[in-house]
């Protein structure tokens, strides 16, 4: 069990890694054709698994509406919904003009860009708490954002113009520049860096098989 | 006497035409290149030839309708073709160091790459033209298209590679003589005992949530490890663990790792698979319903640990609503604002993909850990050097400059 469990895994992992590796190196073809097979296999495999997404969701809907629990009426929606965008786009296609692409346009894409619109109100109310002026590090921080939003609207510029040019490092658009070039800049190629990495460690880590908590367990 | 008049004046007009047709075509004859070369194109997949031939000293005075052109054959008996035509300040050698590397004499060469099928010689002459005449060299040079199997402008990537293959297998081999490797303390992954804690005393619900991507990413494998750690947790003080899922690959390894925690913690059939779902691959449905899930469900901890994008202040804010200890970590720079105001916990960048080797304790994993520490201090010298010296170029020598310069250049 453990060698059909563990091992196999684990040399599926390390000669597929270093296939990887390997063809990324190469100019020839054939590298080329390979990594095209292994996206094209993992096509399939998420293919399967999507059948499996969709025997998930329906399992946990559906024993929501039989027990009647809690918010069962969402469930009854979301089912109805899935069975006729389902049946909509098996019967007429999901080309234009059918009525899958009329349903995609006219509820989905609506429903979506008001979700995305919540996140102004969002970031107002994460704004408010985060620039409390609760300690110096706050403070800074509060400082920064009230420089780069004024440097950002036209009030800012204007009232920057009235400065003599020889205090033209003074201007507020002058400043919300440099913040955004040199100390927002450095922090996230730091940042970068040390994803960088850390990425390429654990992908090594990975290869050689000596992380293996992805694959249950510890 | 008119007649002689008219003669001279045709005389006059021709020789003028003349002298000017002779200036132009010794200008374009002066163009024509001293020097030209076929060969097969480097790293590359055998689909083309390059074609190289030296720069003219006339090029600075030529006209703008003025271009070199480069004539194909199958053979040189037969007539030449006219197949690319390139101006006379375009494509230089310098302009491509993937197939002529970094050389200072790259400057006074152009090129010009030819698709050909492979294996199969073609023989190349270089010629100038005005648009309506076109000279060209006595010199004829020939080249076949093969593929390569080595890239070699890789080099510089391979060798970093192999330096953090090296170290990996260093600091493994040195965590097992030595277990007690000094790892910093990360408040994050601290916490995480205490959320799941609280919502253990709470009888509430736990929150897992993986990430934008499918599990191919590097971000998610790590997120997975973390939700082994909280998990067992989980398992072990019988706290739900719900992990709505948006990719149905990333789901089923999400089930798998859930349920061998449960099994490892004695509790097998405690494991609830309905808890580990699909909901939505569409980014902002799966946002609408983990939203509504959370006002519903209330967990007492959420955990956002993986890449994220414009969701991620949706998702945090909405948690922080109702009350959950939130711990967030992701490695996309944008999202980190967003999760440092809304989550009471955050893990930067780095420190996520640190999370399984430092929650398990594992020497041999937290020894790994320091490749990538070793890494950033060879990353920071080189980085100290590459400042002194641009700052200080004109004493340091620019060979060596260049040579760093050019190792970590991505071509």
């Amino acid at each position: 069990m453990e060698f059909w469990k563990k091992r196999i895994p684990l040399i599926i992992v390390f000669l597929a890694g270093l296939t990887m590796i390997l063809t990324y190196y190469s100019s020839r073809k054939e590298a080329v054709e390979i990594l095209t097979s292994y996206s094209k296999w993992y096509q399939i495999i998420a293919g399967f698994a999507l059948l499996l997404g969709v025997v998930s969701l329906g399992q946990v809907h559906i024993a929501k509406i039989r027990k009647l629990k809690s918010g069962w009426a969402y469930s009854l929606i979301m089912i109805i919904a899935f069975l006729v965008m389902s049946i909509s786009g098996f019967i007429w296609g999901i080309e234009k003009g059918t009525p899958f692409m009329w349903i995609f346009e006219n509820v989905t894409t609506p429903l979506a860009s008001t979700v995305f619109s919540i996140l102004a109100f969002y970031i107002a109310s994460a704004a408010y708490r985060a620039f409390r002026a609760k300690s110096f590090e706050a403070s800074l921080m509060l400082a920064a954002a009230i420089l780069v939003m004024v440097g950002r609207i036209p009030f800012g510029e204007m009232v920057s113009r009235l400065l003599p040019d020889s205090l033209y490092f003074l201007r507020i658009d002058v400043i919300t520049q440099w913040l955004f070039r040199v100390p927002v800049a450095a922090a996230k190629r730091a940042i970068l860096l040390g994803i960088g990495l850390s990425s390429v460690t654990m992908s090594l880590r990975i290869i050689l098989g000596i992380e293996r908590t992805y694959m249950g367990g510890e | 006497m008119k007649r002689l008049l008219l003669v001279i004046l045709s005389l006059i007009v021709i020789i003028i035409m003349e002298s000017s047709w002779a200036r132009d075509e010794f200008q374009l004859q002066q163009l024509l290149p001293e020097k030209i070369e076929a060969r097969d194109t480097p790293n590359d997949d055998g689909s083309s030839v390059l074609v190289v031939w030296s720069k003219s000293e006339a090029e600075e005075m030529a006209p703008e309708n003025v271009q070199y052109v480069v004539l194909q054959a199958d053979s040189p008996d037969k007539r030449f073709e006219p197949v690319k035509y390139v101006g006379v300040k375009e494509n230089l050698c310098s302009d491509n160091p993937k197939y002529f590397g970094f050389s200072e004499k790259n400057k006074h060469w152009h090129f010009a790459e030819l698709f050909v099928p492979m294996n199969k010689e073609f023989f190349f002459k270089v010629g100038v033209t005005d648009g309506t005449t076109t000279i060209t060299g006595a010199q004829i040079v020939s080249a076949q298209a093969r593929p390569n199997l080595i890239a070699w402008h890789k080099l510089n990537n391979f060798v970093i590679l192999i330096m953090m293959f090296a170290f990996v297998i260093l600091f493994y081999n040195l965590a097992k003589k030595n277990p007690n490797m000094f790892i910093r303390k990360i408040a994050g992954l601290e916490a995480i005992d205490e959320a799941v804690g609280r919502a253990t005393e709470m009888g509430k619900p736990i929150m897992y949530l993986t990430g934008y991507y499918d599990i191919s990413e590097i971000s998610t494998i790590c997120s997975v490890n973390i939700l082994a750690h909280v998990a067992s947790k989980a398992a072990q003080y019988r706290t739900r663990i719900i992990v709505p899922s948006k990719w149905p690959v990333a789901m089923s390894v999400c089930q798998e790792v859930v349920r061998e925690a449960y099994t490892n913690a004695g509790r097998p059939d405690e494991y609830n698979p309905n808890d580990i779902f699909f909901i939505a691959g569409e980014q902002f449905s799966y946002t609408a319903a983990v939203d509504g899930l959370m006002m519903r469900e209330k967990p007492a901890a959420n955990f956002f640990l993986g890449t994220f994008a414009a969701e991620s202040l949706l998702l945090a804010e909405a948690g922080s609503m109702t009350g959950a200890i939130q711990i967030a970590g992701t490695d996309s720079t944008y999202q980190i604002p967003f999760f440092v105001v809304a989550c009471d916990y955050c893990l930067i960048g780095e420190e996520l993909y640190a999370a399984s080797a430092y929650l398990s304790r594992e020497p041999r994993l937290l020894g790994t850990l320091k490749t990538a520490d070793t890494g950033k201090i060879i990353m920071t010298i080189l980085l100290f050097i590459g400042a002194l010296m641009i700052s200080f170029h004109e004493w340091a020598p620019s060979e060596i400059f260049m040579y760093i310069k050019h190792f970590f250049t991505v071509l």
